[in-house]
């Protein structure tokens, strides 16, 4: 999907509001999968989200400062037998996008002007 | 952010095997043979790092499947289903990936490279055989007319075929010092050569239209090429 510029796409918003529902309910921080599937369970989205699709789009925001990322512990993820977690957290910015529905300006991290969404 | 984990100590792979783990599904499989195919060549830790969240995911997934009881086969087919549905965006991203690091350097833009010479090669000598054939051709019913064994109108049809014959070679030749010249003798040849042979329109024009193509790309090429250096 082509992007308007500076405008969020809708797999983005998608990402953001499943994040800060999750943040709503006590989970501050969340990996990949458990995005696809909150998505998929509030009918964000009809089924999880391609791998691809979603680590791109996770990339993207983190790229441009709406989500910041952290390795969780190995030794946590070896404790309970998994593979280690990226997880990933709203910033500041990706709340402040969110609401407004639009990217910040890279150079002076105010969000760019247009339609806030709805 | 903190540093990533390495391939290796994604672990999962050391967990396969083991009496109280399920077996693999395929697609799973397939998920981390496509990973390592379009990382394949990339810097650290963006490659490490992509390879460790897919396993997480997959992880993930199969124990999500497992816990809300649902038919491993539905659950691979899930995965697959993941995988196909985002390579796209995964060629997408590791194209953005490539260029922010090394441009020409990285096995996709070498590939992508490669097909286009390829391709190019094809084009020009496809048409310039072509060329040479239309040539041959035309002057044979030129000189079967001196004979006296044919039709007059006959002659038009070798004069048509030599001329076309002549552009689609010449075309290629002149293509790369002045691509729009080169472009307009193709065409100009791939039309007249269909007013003799129509069936042959089927093999020039496709040929023809990757040859303008060519010729378009190296156009703008050389333009920007020409700014930078007035710049």
């Amino acid at each position: 999907m082509r992007r308007k510029p500076g405008q969020l796409l809708p797999l983005e918003l998608d990402i953001l509001e499943t994040a800060l529902d999750l943040r709503r309910g006590g989970d501050d921080e969340f990996h990949g999968f458990g995005l696809a599937a909150s998505m998929r369970a509030s009918e964000r989205a009809r089924q999880l989200t391609a791998h691809g699709t979603l680590y791109k789009a996770l990339a993207r925001l983190e790229g441009a400062g709406l989500l910041a990322s952290r390795w969780e512990d190995p030794t946590i993820a070896l404790d309970e037998g998994r593979p280690p977690r990226r997880l990933y957290t709203v910033t500041g910015a990706g709340e402040r996008a969110h609401a407004a529905g639009r990217l910040p300006d890279r150079s002076t991290g105010r969000l760019r002007p247009g339609t806030a969404a709805t | 952010m903190n540093a990533g984990p390495s391939v290796r100590d994604t672990g999962i792979e050391d967990r396969e095997g083991q009496p109280d783990q399920p077996p693999t599904p395929w697609s799973v499989a397939a998920a981390r043979s496509w990973t390592r195919l379009y990382t394949s060549g990339l810097a650290e830790p963006q490659r490490s790092w992509r390879l460790a969240e897919l396993e997480s995911d997959l992880y993930e997934h199969l124990a999500y499947g497992r816990s809300a009881g649902e038919d491993p086969a539905d659950t691979s087919f899930e995965v697959l289903l993941r995988v196909l549905l985002g390579a796209p965006a995964d060629l997408s991203w590791r194209w953005e990936i490539s260029r922010g690091i090394r441009p020409g350097s990285l096995l996709l833009g070498r590939m992508t490279a490669m097909v286009k010479r390829a391709l190019l090669v094809l084009g020009v000598g496809a048409t310039v055989l072509l060329g040479v054939y239309f040539i041959v051709n035309g002057v044979g019913i030129a000189t079967e007319m001196g004979r006296g064994d044919g039709d007059g109108s006959m002659v038009v049809w070798g004069v048509i075929e030599v001329v076309a014959g002549v552009m689609l070679v010449a075309g290629p030749a002149v293509a790369s010092r002045r691509p729009r010249i080169g472009a307009g003798l193709i065409v100009a040849g791939t039309l007249t050569i269909g007013v003799t042979h129509v069936w042959l329109l089927v093999l020039n024009v496709p040929v023809g239209i990757a040859l303008i193509a060519a010729a378009i790309v190296r156009s703008r090429a050389i333009a920007r090429r020409n700014a930078t250096a007035t710049a």
